[in-house]
């Protein structure tokens, strides 16, 4: 640690370049294949794969059977960052009217599964026995978001990094395979933009993976899902402190001592995702009349990029190894609650939605 | 101000590089066009 903390700043980028050129690759392979793909009846139509989700299954094909040499790993712990930036970016497409409109309906639909996951998750664990710090990081990871809420609760509840990996492990596959399977099922049911883009927002729980799957579907239903991640964002400190405050409270049921001061003000204050104040102050830029057409188009393509580095560099640090680390049957466990959730959100824009 | 920088979180410094690199490829955008 000592000397990762004398590095300069300067080190830090030299040392970035090799996995930044890495992903860059990646990314405009994607960005060239893709469309090149999509001239082959099977891709077209069965199994859609535009750049974004290209992007992602690319990343991972690459590490996880050629393997990733260690001097490009410095370089590819930028997939937050350029995805959260591109959602500051994505702000332009949107005018306060449009966002109110979707984002009223979207946070209720999200209050809804968002709580009621992760309230059943636990349950669920109480049930089949599985320690309470895993069952709550799979709460966290499958409610609101696979990477960032398991981090977030992690501490509260004492979890191992073993419970995080394989939470977010768990996560992100359940998210993977819906990139595959969710575009399809979009088309045979003729869903709208409209449904598709909260079907996604709501059954995925992985930014990338829920932006990706949207535009991957089309721009109408990727800027639906958009708000949706947004949306889903917002309530995460909420989210981690019920699932703390349920966590203590079964600690302390089961007679471990297992409390942990909570400080409520603390978790939502810390928690709180301050990023969407930018997308929120771009959304403002844009309904006071900044931007013109050809602006916004061009920020598009800005925010494509962001997007499609940010999902590269996912692609290159997901390792399908993790799953193996904690067993079978928490794997079917986050996966059952993952599935009948987005079963059951698919029912629900089917009959609320237009 | 530079205390108050330096006291932020790792996750709080990263929300404000993303909402500065946010916004300066909005105006980017504004400037090419």
């Amino acid at each position: 640690m000592g000397d990762l903390e004398k590095k300069t700043l300067l080190q830090e980028i030299i040392d970035s370049i090799p996995g930044a050129i890495l992903v860059i690759l990646v990314a405009v392979a994607a960005f060239f294949i893709a469309p090149f793909l999509q001239k082959y009846p099977l891709f077209k139509t069965y199994l859609e794969l535009k750049d974004f989700i290209l992007a992602i299954l690319m990343g991972i094909l690459i590490k996880n059977t050629v393997g990733i040499s260690k001097i490009f790993e410095p370089g590819l712990r930028f997939s937050t960052i350029l995805t959260k930036t591109g959602i500051v970016v994505m702000g332009a497409k949107y005018s306060m009217m449009g966002l109110v409109k979707v984002g009223g309906p979207a946070l209720f639909y999200i209050a809804v599964f968002l709580f009621g996951t992760a309230i059943i998750m636990m349950w669920v664990g109480e049930r089949f026995k599985v320690p309470t710090p895993l069952a709550a990081c799979l709460a966290s990871g499958l409610s609101v978001c696979g990477v960032s809420a398991t981090i977030a609760i992690a501490p509260a509840v004492r979890a191992r990094n073993r419970d995080m990996a394989y939470s977010i492990a768990v996560v992100l596959m359940f998210g993977l395979l819906a990139l595959l399977v969710f575009p399809p099922i979009g088309r045979i049911l003729h869903l709208s933009d409209t449904q598709y883009g909260a079907f996604c927002g709501v059954g995925i729980v992985n930014s990338a993976q829920v932006l990706a799957a949207g535009f991957g579907y089309s721009e109408g239903a990727g800027l639906v899902a958009g708000i949706y991640n947004i949306g889903r964002v917002i309530f995460l400190p909420f989210v981690v402190l019920m699932l703390a405050i349920m966590a203590a409270n079964r600690e302390a049921k089961e007679g471990r001592e297992g409390n942990v001061e909570i400080n409520k003000w603390k978790i939502i204050k810390d928690k709180f995702p301050i990023f969407v104040l930018g997308f929120l102050a771009v959304v403002a830029l844009n309904t006071m009349g900044f931007l013109s057409k050809p602006e916004i188009k061009l920020a598009k393509t800005f925010m494509n990029w962001c997007f499609l580095l940010g999902f590269a560099s996912i692609g290159l640090t997901t390792r399908l190894a993790d799953l193996k680390a904690a067993g079978l049957s928490g794997f079917f466990m986050g996966f059952l609650v993952a599935g009948a959730k987005a079963a059951i959100a698919l029912i629900v824009v089917l009959s609320f939605l237009d | 101000m530079l205390n108050w920088f330096k006291n932020l979180s790792k996750s709080r410094k990263q929300d404000l590089a993303v909402i500065i690199m946010g916004m300066l490829l909005v105006f980017l955008a504004k400037l090419l066009k």
